[in-house]
């Protein structure tokens, strides 16, 4: 085994010698931290421009108002008095993006509303924004439902059927929602971006370092030299593994500090669960690596069939969007990525303090791809050492 | 120290060895010569266990290339065509990584390195990155790692290609010594100069063995076969010759043609006939005279298929 060892040494010696790369290899994790962990929130939209068009000005209409300016979903304008060229406008100010939505209050609503009759508040959304416009919707519906539970218990309260606007809130809604938060109380989003982040991370390091080292390896010709030495595939893989291993741990360790730091991700969680899945989750990656490393011919194809390796994982692991959020057809393209599994059982290991028994089916899942794709490379490489 | 039967090795249909027979004795620098693509790079690396063969078998060094693979890594070395060594490593980081490798370690690796460095004198260089090595010190470095295991045996595909005239006789006598201790080499290159040096040639052509011997007794086959004429207008004197009943070849060396015929001749006979074919082309000849035959003239003659293999028993 002392072979291997020398193997590794070569290949920690090309780490420094090359200090660009190392460089770069240190300091991209901590970069793309600081970018994703920022940039990447969940995708809860806030203070969505909307300009309310104020046509009635009773006090339906100001309760309707303060409603919406009570909701962090909404940044209102209000046009008060307003006029049908003021609803042009609006449409206008719409097509312009000056706003993502308008809310028309009809003249009269108040008037009819307090007579006994109904109305209707007009909500134009830009559609066009898949994100906005299904909360403009959602926020405007609920405050409709609160507005219309308020009117029924002071009518009620107006009829003396109660005595007081509270109890005949108590009579039109009987049911309310006591909700708690678990594991990430303050809904903070770097909560569950981060754990991703972390394995995206470890992910583009480990797919691309590897995929070129054998590659480099074959467009230098020095891959026929290693494969009349003694050392067998299997040796060589591991060898030239281990360097980048410990760079990868390193980069973990690195991350994961700064998550904490700047953004206050808990480091908490097993300790064995936490170890567990970024081992496995690492050899797993390096195992791709290798086997693309193994079926290229050199160096800008491994890249190549990295990155478009690289590519879909990103979308679809749910890493940055939860798997839910996905078509159905698609989500089980996800499963061939080790880094579904990861950011799967390092979020529950991370945020809900996760043991090694609760994570061992995607320990299991990422302890396949390790098998696989080893064995696969050991036994292309063995085929023909020297493919060209 | 080497036996072939048959061996063959098949990509897509291309037969790039074909049914091989070879004989190398222990304890000599053999030859092993041939046009681009004759099959010599494809038979080495069959050899040293890279390549599998498609049929045939083969021992070296006393194993089975397809069951002791193992065994022949171990007992014998290989330097490739080209520098296959690492260039941001230093020439004695590379040596220690090939020596490691071939678990050679600690002391014994130090001393091993020293006296291989002073073989092949890289001693003052043991602290250069291999990169920057000139084309003859990296051929030597890469000598030096292919030796680190003390094989009985090395392959060199084409260890001098690139490197100046005084580097090679450097090697070359690196080489001599090398076998001097012991060691066999099996060595192809394309400088006939080389050749000539070897204890035996072997010469290969589509993927066969066509010829096999000393240098000289190879030579031999030439013998009386070979004319020179000496010509101021070569070229119009050459076009005249070829089409001469008996000669299969005329090939120019400045002002001298060397032309080969299909079968021995008489010189004297023959020079009355090509100087009135080549005055007649308006190319008076100066004189003609009978010419020693060199490997390169074997070598062309083989490559067009002019000269016919010395001993077609043993080119299978």
């Amino acid at each position: 085994m002392r072979n291997v060892y020398h193997l590794a040494l070569k290949e920690f010696l090309h780490l420094v010698r090359d200090r660009r790369t190392l460089a770069f290899l240190l300091l991209m994790p901590s970069v793309l931290t600081v970018i994703f962990g920022y940039a990447i929130g969940s995708p809860r939209v806030t203070a969505i421009r909307t300009l309310v068009v104020d046509q009635d000005g009773g006090r339906i209409a100001e309760e309707y108002l303060e409603a919406m300016d009570a909701s962090i979903t909404f940044k209102t304008e209000v046009i008060e008095d307003a006029t049908d060229e003021d609803v042009e406008r609006a449409e206008e100010a719409l097509r312009r993006d000056d706003v993502s939505a308008f809310v028309v209050i009809p003249r009269g609503i108040s008037d009819a509303v307090e007579s006994g009759g109904t109305g209707s508040v007009r909500a134009v959304v830009d559609a066009s924004d898949t994100f906005t416009a299904p909360s403009v919707l959602r926020e405007l519906g609920s405050t409709t439902v609160q507005q219309n539970a308020l009117l029924a218990a002071e009518r009620l309260r107006r009829e003396d059927h109660v005595h007081s606007v509270e109890a005949g809130l108590e009579q039109v809604s009987p049911i309310t929602l006591d909700t708690e938060m678990r594991f990430n109380p303050e809904l903070k989003s770097q909560n569950f971006v981060m754990p991703g982040v972390i394995g995206l991370i470890l992910q583009l390091l480990t797919v691309i370092v590897m995929a070129t080292s054998i590659a480099r390896e074959r467009e230098r010709g020095t891959m026929e030299q290693l494969a009349v030495t003694p050392l067998t595939p299997a040796q060589i893989f591991v060898g030239k593994l281990v360097p980048y291993f410990v760079l990868a741990l390193l980069d973990t360790v690195n991350v994961m500090v700064l998550a904490w730091l700047l953004f206050g991700v808990a480091l908490g969680g097993h300790v064995l669960a936490v170890t567990a899945l970024v081992v496995v989750f690492i050899l797993g990656s390096l195992g791709i690596g290798q086997l693309i490393s193994v079926v290229s011919r050199n160096q800008s194809q491994a890249v190549q069939l990295a990155v478009f390796y690289i590519l879909p994982a990103f979308v679809l692991s749910g890493a940055f969007t939860p798997i839910e959020t996905q078509p159905e057809g698609v989500r089980p393209v996800a499963y061939l990525f080790p880094l579904t599994y990861f950011c799967h059982g390092f979020r529950a290991a991370l945020l809900r303090q996760a043991t090694l028994l609760d994570v061992r089916w995607d320990l299991v899942a990422m302890g396949v791809f390790v098998v696989v794709t080893f064995g696969t490379s050991v036994l292309l490489l063995r085929i023909r050492p020297d493919a060209r | 120290m080497i036996e072939t039967g048959a061996l063959t090795r098949t990509f897509a249909h291309v037969r790039a060895v074909d049914r091989l027979h070879l004989r190398v004795a222990r304890g000599q620098i053999f030859g092993f010569l041939g046009p681009n693509g004759a099959g010599k790079t494809t038979t080495i690396k069959m050899l040293c266990g890279l390549l599998q063969p498609s049929s045939g078998k083969a021992r070296v060094a006393g194993c089975d290339i397809r069951r002791q693979r193992g065994r022949i890594k171990r007992t014998t070395g290989y330097m490739a065509q080209t520098f296959s060594l690492y260039p941001d490593l230093t020439v004695e980081e590379n040596f220690r990584f090939f020596s490691g490798v071939y678990g050679i370690y600690g002391r014994a690796a130090a001393q091993r390195m020293e006296r291989l460095f002073a073989d092949v004198e890289l001693l003052d260089l043991k602290d250069v990155q291999a990169g920057r090595l000139s084309g003859g010190m990296k051929q030597r470095l890469a000598l030096a790692c292919a030796l680190v295991h003390d094989p009985e045996l090395v392959f060199l595909d084409e260890p001098t290609a690139g490197v100046d005239p005084s580097q090679r006789q450097r090697l070359w006598d690196f080489l001599y010594d090398l076998c001097e201790r012991g060691t066999s080499l099996f060595v192809t290159t394309h400088y006939l100069d080389e050749a000539e040096r070897c204890h035996e040639v072997g010469f290969m052509l589509g993927g066969r063995l066509i010829a096999q011997g000393a240098p000289r007794d190879l030579r031999e086959q030439l013998r009386r076969r070979l004319l020179g004429v000496e010509v101021q207008r070569a070229v119009e004197a050459m076009r005249a010759l070829r089409a001469l009943p008996g000669v299969a070849d005329v090939t120019i060396h400045g002002y001298e043609l060397r032309v080969l015929y299909e079968r021995a001749v008489d010189w004297q006979q023959e020079e009355p006939r090509i100087e009135s074919a080549s005055a007649a082309a308006g190319a008076p000849v100066a004189r003609v005279y009978a010419l020693e035959p060199t490997l390169e003239d074997l070598f062309i003659g083989y490559a067009r298929g002019e000269v016919r293999s010395a001993d077609p028993e043993r080119g299978g």
